[in-house]
């Protein structure tokens, strides 16, 4: 018998973003971020839902965004609700 | 310029011309989708008057008219005499679009110097029509002349026997106005919105402004209204016909068991994917057809999601769509017809699954446990390639996508990657 660790693929990188002010006091839409040691204007938003789930072992709450960014690739990111901080969703 | 000629209720006219007896008296045609509730499909103008409709059951339909004669659907035949229309009037001109059974679009650009003018080449088709359906049902076509497979539908649709309808490029707007908007080839939720909106004719809706319709209906609305207006003018987009693939097996006794069609159906689709006309394809689009003991055709469609060659994935769909519509009576013989098909599906033999086991087996958080050669027999070219990438690195650097969960909300626990070993 052989075993063998399994890659998780799609893991979040987290990034640095500015964003509004969070839920009630503001939607907490991205409004710019920093990916590869650029800063990146975001253009619109396409979609945005959550994600809640895992309440029973570790919670999981997340904001999602679908953005396009002002050099116009489109990208999913989220802002993490319970331990803040946003995130690159590949 | 489109030429679109039109035979209403075809199907019901071919049972006619059949059974001329019956064309003077009150007569249905059963849906052949309708499974074990058969519903009316189509109906004679006498049956109609006695107040049955289309989508009615049988029990109320003869209710309401005792003296109904209801006729068995044979899907078989229609789609042969459809078949034959579309070979008949490619003669006429090589572009032709195929629209629902008994309507055909003809792309006519052009073709003056061929055929001369337009009431010419409408008489031309009509008289090919003649010389492949009998007089009573050719006779019936309906034909019309107009820029866009729209407008021509619509022609058509004004049109009677033996009388074409021809709209100059000009007067097309003008012609649309005063003509129903249930003829626009739309979604069935935005006519019903459109009949409690009052709007009746294509004139009301192209008058309606632009951005009413798009923020009540969004872009279905916008391209209704340019229809409407006569600006959005279709060409005619020629069918693309692959040669299909038939086979057929009669069976030793006419039977309507379950478990005797499924080994028949076995047994078409490995003679049908053994074929060489199908090497180097998958399969997109399957059709199993059965002639019924006292005659009569039954039938079933399947369009894969993903096209394939592996037998398994084509019988289940196949399996379930008998389940759910089986044949009426016991059939005597059965085929299979391969009618769309795809490219072919080489990934999935590159890694020949073996048990199928990966993802019962496989867990975020823990390990992946496999025992060698268990989950996937790597093979052939593959495998050497593996073997001489270890032994030149020391670690395998090629690995497989494995599904996880690939339901979970959380995308990162939808795949994950599996090093690939000798």
């Amino acid at each position: 018998m052989k075993t063998q660790r399994l890659i998780p693929l799609g893991t979040p990188q987290p990034i640095q973003m500015e964003a509004g002010l969070p839920p009630p006091k503001g939607r907490g839409a991205p409004r710019a971020l920093q990916l590869n040691r650029r800063k990146l204007q975001v253009e619109g938003v396409r979609e945005e839902w959550r994600i809640d789930d895992e309440w029973w072992r570790r919670p999981i709450s997340r904001l999602y965004f679908t953005v396009i960014l002002e050099n116009g690739r489109l990208v999913t990111l989220y802002h993490d609700l319970v331990e803040g901080g946003w995130f690159l969703q590949p | 310029m489109t030429l679109c000629l039109w035979l209403p209720t075809f199907e019901l006219r071919l049972e006619l011309v059949r059974s001329p007896e019956l064309d003077a008296t009150s007569v249905a045609l059963l849906d052949p989708a309708g499974g074990q509730r058969p519903r009316i499909w189509q109906l004679s103008a006498r049956a109609a008057e006695a107040g049955v409709q289309p989508g009615m059951l049988i029990s109320r339909a003869v209710a309401l008219c005792p003296a109904l004669t209801l006729l068995e659907p044979d899907p078989t035949h229609y789609e042969t005499a459809f078949q034959e229309m579309l070979e008949a009037l490619e003669d006429i001109s090589p572009l032709l679009e195929p629209g629902e059974p008994g309507r055909v679009f003809l792309g006519m650009e052009g073709l003056e110097r061929v055929h001369g003018p337009p009431q010419r080449q409408m008489t031309l088709a009509l008289e090919r029509l003649l010389e492949i359906f009998p007089p009573a049902l050719a006779a019936s076509t309906r034909a019309g002349w107009a820029p866009g497979t729209f407008g021509a539908r619509v022609a058509a649709a004004a049109a009677r026997p033996g009388a074409p309808v021809h709209v100059p490029d000009a007067q097309l707007p003008t012609f649309l106005a005063p003509r129903s908007v249930s003829l626009l080839p739309v979604s069935t939720s935005l006519m019903e919105r459109l009949g409690r909106l009052g709007v009746s004719t294509l004139g009301e809706l192209g008058r309606l402004p632009e951005e009413a319709l798009v923020a009540q209906f969004g872009e279905e609305g916008r391209q209704a209204r340019r229809w409407a207006l006569g600006e959005r003018r279709d060409p005619v987009r020629p069918r693309h016909r692959p040669r299909p693939i038939r086979v057929t097996l009669d069976l030793p006794a006419p039977t309507g068991q379950e478990a005797v069609l499924h080994a028949a159906l076995d047994r078409l689709l490995d003679r049908a994917l053994s074929r060489p006309a199908r090497r180097g394809r998958s399969i997109g689009g399957i059709r199993l057809n059965g002639r019924l003991e006292g005659g009569g055709s039954w039938q079933v469609e399947v369009v894969l999601r993903e096209p394939s060659a592996l037998r398994n994935r084509l019988v289940f769909p196949l399996r379930n769509r008998i389940g759910l519509n089986p044949p009426p009576r016991a059939v005597e013989s059965l085929g299979v017809e391969f009618f769309a098909f795809g490219p072919a599906s080489t990934q999935t033999d590159l890694f020949a699954p073996g048990h199928g086991t990966e993802r019962k087996s496989a867990g975020m958080n823990g390990e992946a446990s496999y025992e060698k050669g268990g989950p996937y027999h790597i093979s052939g070219p593959l495998g050497s390639a593996v073997r001489e990438l270890t032994l030149k690195l020391g670690v395998s650097p090629l690995y497989r996508v494995v599904e996880v969960d690939p339901w979970s909300r959380i995308p990162e626990r939808r795949n994950a990657l599996l090093k690939l070993e000798p």
